[in-house]
């Protein structure tokens, strides 16, 4: 697990949860794969109200906690990819302040995520290798073929 | 949408599988991914590994 919060997996609904403890008190989230196509899977982040059963992620939870809960969705992407052998996913926010917020989160952990993944980012019509400090409207992640869990980091990857 | 559970009050109950799939919210969800995949492309296969299934399709 990168770090971030503790989550738990409900193998009945498929869905990941964890709470997000912060100034407004505490936040149920949910991360959720929706299988697009073939090995392709949407990455689904919302929050989840135990009062009324309502999902959502219109709303800017503000808990002061944002790095933190980029890590646990990104424990969470990692726990799922191990657990579906070959999948790929789709990343994209409900809107382009939250897109801003995945590719800084990404952009923070490349040292980590170049070696072990090919990652993908959208601009200007064209699917591209993600760059630093460059603007995108999606990204694309898949393991690399050469990087299994437990491998140390090679030099040819860099 | 998550079901209250009646023996834990405020307590959430997720639903099977299925039943979250057709959750209007992930509905709404997983129609807008493809829609925009559908006009944008998949990624194509020469920037990608080469796993099975990952052959991109072009832009339409």
């Amino acid at each position: 697990m990168l770090g971030g919060y503790r989550f738990h997996y409900n193998s009945s609904s498929d869905i990941y949860s964890f709470d997000s403890v912060g100034t407004k008190g505490i936040v149920r989230k949910i991360v959720k794969f929706d299988r697009l196509q073939d090995d392709l899977f949407n990455v689904c982040l919302a929050d989840l109200d135990p009062q009324t059963g309502c999902i959502s992620d219109s709303v800017t939870t503000n808990n002061g906690d944002a790095d933190l809960v980029l890590l646990t969705v990104a424990s969470i992407g990692l726990h799922f990819m191990e657990k579906h052998a070959g999948s790929a996913l789709f990343i994209q926010g409900s809107d382009a302040k939250r897109t801003r917020w995945y590719q800084m989160g990404l952009a923070r952990n490349w040292r980590f995520i170049e070696p072990k993944f090919k990652l993908l980012g959208y601009k200007d019509e064209n699917w591209e290798p993600f760059r630093k400090g460059t603007n995108y409207i999606a990204f694309y992640l898949e393991k690399r073929l050469n990087w299994q869990y437990g491998t140390k980091r090679s030099k040819k990857t860099r | 949408m998550a079901q209250k559970d009646p023996k834990k009050p405020g307590k959430a109950v997720f639903p099977e599988k299925q039943c979250l799939d057709n959750d209007p919210f992930f509905v709404k969800k997983r129609l807008a991914a493809i829609a925009f995949l559908d006009k944008a492309g998949y990624p194509p296969a020469e920037l990608l590994s080469g796993q099975k299934g990952k052959a991109g399709m072009h832009k339409k």
